[in-house]
């Protein structure tokens, strides 16, 4: 019986290491890889969302099941649709969306594997600002024996503060690090920062 | 699970919800005729005007009303529509003696918030709208530290940050004790933390409550609102929010709309998740009514 404990632990900790190795090496090809796409999605994004505030989500693996939730000043109306099904297409119409943008929305977000897309708003100096704020699932983040996670981005309108070690820091207070959502964001660019977090939203 | 893209959310009328102790003119009236407030030495880090702004806009949209992203607030602004929509005169009183004073009363409960409470209020940030809040923060920070229920057991004394942590969590028991004791109500609650409420049409049940008045919602919101693709076999109820309307829809649906997080919010759910995410149906009526 020793004999094959012997065996099984370090088997279970070269995996446990292989598997943290992945998600390291997820985060430093992944933007790099899919940059033009990201930047399309937040573009199409604003635009939309300028017109007609929303949320979008891919709820499954086979990213064929979405979630919209529309924004009016007083009312979040939460829908679920398949794209297989009528309803979606209905509803664009309905609020007056750009139809064709957001099907290329929709297609960019599956090619990127983005499962969550929304703006967040924040306040500096009492003034409202918002981000975009973009989550991916893939499987390459989801190792043996641990649960699954997102590589969340967050991309600015303008430049933001870094510490040393890349994380991203409050623009008010510079000696303290800026939480997204409860997690610490570390830096692509002067304006998009990543996190890896166990909530897409 | 489709949409009837049809869909209306309102108009939403609260038939039960007609009993005013005071109005919004009123309260609005008595803000006015303050003019303006000093800085209280009790609350060093809040803005007097943006305060007695933030009031104003209790008083006038109370809907607005909004406990923050992240954090464990939820309870304490489902509550807030009670003041808000009965007693938005009493309200406004409280929070400017609590805030000139650093202490008021409020139904049978005297707030005297901790030096920590006091020193915080005004410097929650990235939490949205409640950033600008003072006065929100202040009416938040202030319950938190006063009630406690066994889940703050571990961690009763407010450290920086604590809004999202256990300090500010609320369990039902602890929910209802502070509906009776902050305001002049009766309370009628069904369900527990950890077992749903025994009902055999739990729709039905809603419906009729809502009749009567606004009813408080315990829910398990980690199946309403999804956050992650883990799939939750033993859910437990997290959140609060005010029902304000439920109705049957084609395919035996309901369109529930609730208000939370500063907005009324429509969604669409099948009667097997409705009863799972319930854990708690809380309604009240005023003693004098």
């Amino acid at each position: 019986m020793r004999h094959y404990i012997y065996h099984i632990i370090p088997i279970t900790l070269l995996c446990l290491s292989l598997s943290c190795t992945h998600s390291k090496q997820f985060t430093h090809t992944y933007y790099r890889e899919n940059e033009v796409t990201l930047h399309s999605i937040k573009q199409r994004f604003k635009q939309l969302y300028d017109k007609n505030p929303f949320s979008l989500e891919l709820k499954d693996k086979d990213l064929g099941h979405i979630g919209l939730e529309i924004h009016t000043d007083t009312v979040k109306y939460i829908y679920s649709f398949r794209l297989d099904e009528p309803y979606l297409l209905d509803t664009l119409y309905k609020y007056g969306f750009d139809v064709r943008a957001m099907n290329d929305l929709i297609d960019d977000m599956q090619k990127a594997h983005c499962t969550w897309i929304t703006n967040l708003d924040y306040y500096e100096k009492r003034k409202k600002k918002y981000l975009v704020f973009i989550s991916v699932r893939d499987k390459k983040l989801t190792g043996f024996m641990k649960p699954e996670k997102y590589f969340t981005l967050a991309f600015f309108d303008q430049p933001q503060p870094y510490d040393a070690k890349q994380r991203l820091l409050d623009y008010e207070d510079l000696s303290k690090n800026r939480l997204i959502n409860g997690a610490v964001f570390r830096k692509v660019n002067d304006t998009v920062s990543y996190a890896l977090t166990g909530k897409y939203r | 699970m489709g949409f009837v893209v049809s869909l209306q959310a309102s108009p939403i009328i609260l038939t039960g919800d007609t009993t005013r102790l005071s109005t919004h003119q009123q309260a609005i009236a008595f803000l006015d005729s303050l003019q303006h407030l000093d800085s209280s030495k009790h609350w060093p880090h809040v803005d007097p005007e943006l305060f007695l702004q933030n009031l104003k806009t209790f008083a006038t949209s109370p809907l607005r009303f909004y406990e923050g992203k992240g954090t464990n607030l939820c309870a304490y602004s489902a509550l807030t529509y009670i003041p808000l929509n009965h007693d938005p005169l009493g309200f406004s009183r409280f929070m400017v003696a609590l805030y000139q004073t650093g202490k008021a009363r409020m139904g049978k409960v005297l707030i005297k918030p901790s030096a920590a409470i006091k020193t915080e209020a005004g410097l929650l940030k990235y939490k949205g709208d409640l950033d600008i809040s003072p006065a929100g923060q202040i009416w938040f920070l202030s319950l938190a530290d006063h009630f406690k229920g066994y889940l703050n057991f571990f961690n009763r004394r407010y450290h920086k940050d604590d809004e999202n942590t256990l300090w500010a969590s609320t369990n039902y028991a602890k929910f209802n004790r502070m509906l009776r004791k902050l305001f002049p109500v009766k309370v009628h609650a069904r369900g527990a933390d950890l077992v749903r409420p025994w009902l055999d049409d739990i729709s039905a049940y809603l419906n009729k409550r809502s009749k009567v008045g606004p009813v408080f919602l315990y829910l398990n919101n980690r199946l309403l609102y999804k956050k992650n693709h883990v799939v939750t076999r033993f859910g437990i109820p997290t959140h609060f929010v005010l029902l304000l309307d439920i109705r049957e829809v084609h395919g035996g649906s309901y369109n529930i709309v609730y208000w939370d997080y500063g907005k009324k919010t429509l969604q669409q759910v099948d009667p097997k998740l409705l009863r799972k995410i319930i854990f708690g149906i809380t309604d009240y009526s005023l003693k004098n009514q």
